[in-house]
């Protein structure tokens, strides 16, 4: 891990755009309690395993810890926490794919729930979650990124540009790209039994 | 999935959107487990410079640095057995995949210290069925008053040890541990048979109420009902039970990675019983 730090800290996000109101310093804790939702749910969309999703997103506050004097308020502080969430993600994703083994790997049609039941509004969410979570999986890194900043966290493309460090119409391609590979995606899973059978519930 | 049409990128979409928060539990363990790291590498000199913030989060490291040996992660296969034992025994008590872990840190760190009674409840090093069937309750509770996270697997007491930067065992201690390294390797078959010294209907209340939790679809509740069996009874009669509960609260609640590695702790422990066929299916 100390590599991928090293990486990361040779490597800045991309920092120009909308203006953070940098009147004030801003404080680690402060950071951490504002954007601690957003950089758990922004790992998991970017495809960690729950096994390592604690220790990803540790690693990202460990970057932001150390790097957050640099941070000059150019951007949102999301936007560049989100550069520092996809190379922690990168790295730890190419780390779990080397370590994979059999007991660890999940095929992607067990992803999706065929429970039976969804007592409550807040399973139906959970399933969904991991519907998406599970179709999100059949695009590549560059996609996914996009797609989760667009669709889910509702950054602007400009945003979303800076934060991936590529123009904005590469981010539309993408989002574009992303969504016709996700309704394929789900397209099969509607084919597959399992949806056969839920639908005929 | 009733209110979100399977049929609709868009509804799912949607649900997944405001569906998909950490836990309290999830920011709790990952605030312990992050700050006592940046305490850690500050006081060992690495290369995360202290800021003005880490002086205010080191009084949180007092309560935090125990919980440390229950975060989760995947990155401590370098770790040697008795480093890792060693830090184990730290989460002694706490994390309820504690493997058989007499060793205890060297140092008088901030760990030890806050670790200190309830390593006195099993600090005899060459006598590993002592520290299995210790529960030190009583001792837990006193060194950490914080809501404990669950341990998910025996990595956490890895990851921990390489997170902590683990202090060697002491001499009295290293002939004892590699005895418990070999333990901790067959721990799995051997665990479920150390039962914890508890109350069969002290465990069967707890799991009753994570049952009706769930039932209720609760599932926060039922976990962590679960959780406070975990830390009650670590080795617990029940145990193959309470794995088999968490596994289907995490199902119910969208872990379904998490579950997974719950079942196959649960089938690696509970070899050929009902239960593990069942949790093996669960999210299916």
């Amino acid at each position: 891990m100390q590599l991928a730090l090293a990486a990361i800290d040779s490597n800045p996000p991309a920092a120009t755009g909308a203006a953070e109101d940098a009147s004030e310093p801003l404080s680690f804790e402060g950071v951490y309690s504002d954007h601690f939702d957003f950089v758990w749910r922004s790992a998991r969309r970017l495809g960690v395993p729950q096994a390592s999703l604690d220790d990803c997103v540790q690693d990202v506050f460990l970057v932001v810890h150390r790097r957050l004097s640099d941070f000059e308020g150019r951007s949102s502080v999301r936007t560049w926490l989100f550069g520092i969430v996809r190379r922690v993600v990168r790295d730890h994703r190419a780390t779990a794919r080397e370590r994979a083994t059999t007991s660890d790997t999940v095929e992607l049609s067990q992803l999706v729930d065929t429970r039976s039941e969804a007592p409550d509004e807040s399973a139906a969410r959970a399933e969904a979650t991991r519907i998406l979570n599970a179709l999100l999986e059949t695009l590549d890194d560059d996609k996914r990124e996009a797609f989760v900043l667009s669709e889910l966290e509702q950054f602007s493309v400009p945003e979303i540009a800076e934060a991936t460090g590529v123009n904005v119409n590469t981010v539309y391609a993408r989002v574009r790209a992303a969504r016709r590979e996700l309704e394929q995606a789900l397209a099969r899973l509607r084919h597959s039994q399992q949806w056969t059978q839920r639908c005929a519930k | 999935m009733r209110e979100v049409e399977p049929n609709s990128l868009d509804a799912i979409i949607d649900a997944a959107r405001v569906g998909d928060h950490p836990t309290h539990e999830d920011r709790e363990r990952n605030k312990r487990a992050l700050f006592a790291k940046i305490a850690g590498a500050t006081a060992a000199g690495g290369s995360i410079v202290a800021s003005s913030t880490t002086t205010a989060a080191a009084p949180a490291l007092a309560t935090t640095a125990a919980a440390v040996a229950t975060s989760t992660a995947l990155t401590a296969k370098l770790a040697g057995a008795a480093v890792v034992l060693t830090l184990a025994s730290v989460g002694a008590g706490v994390a309820y995949t504690r493997r058989s872990a007499p060793a205890r840190p060297a140092s008088a760190s901030a760990i030890d210290r806050h670790t200190q009674s309830s390593h006195q409840s099993i600090s005899s090093p060459s006598a590993p069925s002592i520290a299995r069937r210790a529960a030190p309750l009583p001792a837990r509770a006193a060194m950490d008053p914080a809501p404990q996270p669950p341990a998910t697997d025996t990595l956490a007491a890895q990851r921990a040890a390489n997170t902590v930067t683990a202090q060697p065992a002491r001499p009295a201690v290293s002939a004892a541990a590699p005895q418990a390294a070999t333990s901790a390797r067959a721990g799995h078959t051997t665990r479920v048979a150390q039962s914890a010294p508890s109350t069969l209907a002290d465990e069967l209340t707890l799991l009753r109420s994570a049952r009706g939790a769930l039932a209720r679809s609760d599932t926060t509740a039922a976990l962590a009902t679960l959780d406070r069996y975990a830390q009650q009874f670590s080795r617990g009669m029940l145990r193959p039970e309470a794995l088999s509960l968490r596994v289907d609260a995490l199902c119910a609640a969208g872990q379904r990675e998490r579950a997974r590695a719950v079942a196959s702790e649960l089938a690696r422990e509970a070899h050929g019983a009902p239960l593990v066929e069942r949790a093996l299916r669960a999210c299916r």
